[in-house]
């Protein structure tokens, strides 16, 4: 099982789910937008729970297929997206965003694929942090994530 | 009793839609500034909207607006026969009626609201199909799962309307969601220019531009814009085309 807090190597390819909630996209445009990447309140509200830095979930593709990771939350209806951990790498660099990064996360159960899960840290908006660069960042990543 | 008279501004009626949804865009405004309920004890509501909005539903074939529409006016005329006439009335227009408990005028005016909702979505005459489309998706937002406050939706259609005001050609339509934060993201991508407007519940604006070429950055900060900026128009101009 991978190290909790671990970071991935830049080489690693991650999975991104996003709720499909209703959207109207006029021809041309493409999923995610930035959004996609924003903690949700579960996601702060988790990491209040655990002490723990704000993680938006991802899953390590080498370790979960995205059908197991699908599995985790199999009521809801899911969009599927795949980066590389260097693009967030890049992310972090090109918006001194220093937080940044993508850890190992793995969850403690049996079910197939728990260990691959991850989270990219530092994409909570700090007290104070400029919204704009904020939002750059997060239009940064949905730019180099594609859909699988 | 002044600040209270909500009235549409044109005498006679027309049986133009989007004049109607003007109208009905001052009136929704109004209601949206605070004022004390407790200084709320006459509101003057014309009858002029209802027949307006009637004229407005037989041209655009809304039987469904002409059924709730009438129910609308059943509900207007009881409560104006469960109180008798005073002053107040006789100082106002022929064609008006007084209301003056503060729950009854509330649940007009939600009514009322939807009832823009609706003949925004369905008002065609000077819109295209793919317009159309959009308005309902809006439009269906007030439906589970999302199922945000139909002011909301209609705060969306007035800031949309009003963007477009600013431009002789059509916006091209946005990619259009709800975001974490409760609010309606409306986002144009064009490559190397983007913008995201959000529209919160109260009509105000967060809004973000990039130029994903030279990383240049612009938009709100901490507090939302109440008002379309100049520097919104100017970023628009420069992506929605």
């Amino acid at each position: 099982m991978p190290i909790a807090g671990e970071e991935l190597a830049a080489g690693k390819r991650i999975l991104r789910l996003v709720k499909d909630i209703p959207r109207f996209i006029p021809p041309g445009y493409s999923l995610p937008t930035g959004d996609a990447f924003e903690p949700s309140t579960d996601d702060k509200e988790e990491a209040r729970k655990r002490a723990q830095p704000v993680r938006v979930s991802v899953w390590d593709l080498e370790l979960t297929t995205v059908e197991q990771a699908k599995a985790f939350r199999a009521s809801e209806q899911l969009l599927a997206f795949d980066l590389m951990v260097q693009d967030v790498i890049d992310v972090r660099q090109l918006f001194n965003c220093h937080r940044l990064r993508v850890v190992a996360d793995p969850f403690d159960v049996s079910q197939p694929g728990a260990y691959g899960h991850c989270g990219i840290e530092g994409l909570d908006r700090q007290k104070g942090e400029d919204r704009k660069t904020y939002r750059a960042t997060l239009d940064e990543l949905a730019k180099r994530a594609k859909p699988i | 009793m002044s600040d209270l008279q909500i009235i549409p501004s044109t005498p006679t009626p027309s049986i133009d839609a989007y004049h109607f949804l003007d109208e009905a865009v001052v009136y929704l405004n109004a209601w949206n500034q605070p004022r004390s309920i407790a200084e709320t004890t006459a509101i003057i509501y014309s009858q002029e909207a209802f027949r307006e909005a009637q004229e407005v539903s037989k041209l655009i074939n809304g039987r469904e607006l002409q059924s709730f529409l009438a129910d609308l006016s059943g509900t207007v005329l009881q409560s104006e026969s469960q109180r008798p006439f005073n002053d107040l009335r006789e100082g106002t227009t022929a064609g008006t009626c007084l209301i003056s408990t503060e729950e009854s005028v509330k649940s007009i005016v939600n009514d009322l609201t939807v009832v823009f909702a609706w003949l925004n979505v369905h008002a065609t005459s000077r819109r295209t199909n793919r317009e159309e489309e959009w308005r309902a998706f809006i439009a269906s937002l007030a439906n589970p799962p999302c199922a945000f406050d139909i002011k909301h939706i209609s705060a969306v259609f007035t800031r949309w309307d009003e963007l477009s005001s600013y431009f002789d050609k059509q916006l091209s339509l946005p990619l259009t969601q709800p975001t974490n934060a409760g609010n309606i993201q409306l986002a144009w991508d064009k490559g190397r220019h983007y913008v995201e407007v959000d529209i919160l519940p109260d009509g105000r604006l967060e809004w973000f531009y990039r130029d994903r070429e030279t990383n240049e950055l612009d938009g709100t900060e901490e507090e939302p814009d109440s008002a379309i900026s100049e520097a919104l128009v100017l970023r628009l101009d420069q992506t929605v085309w």
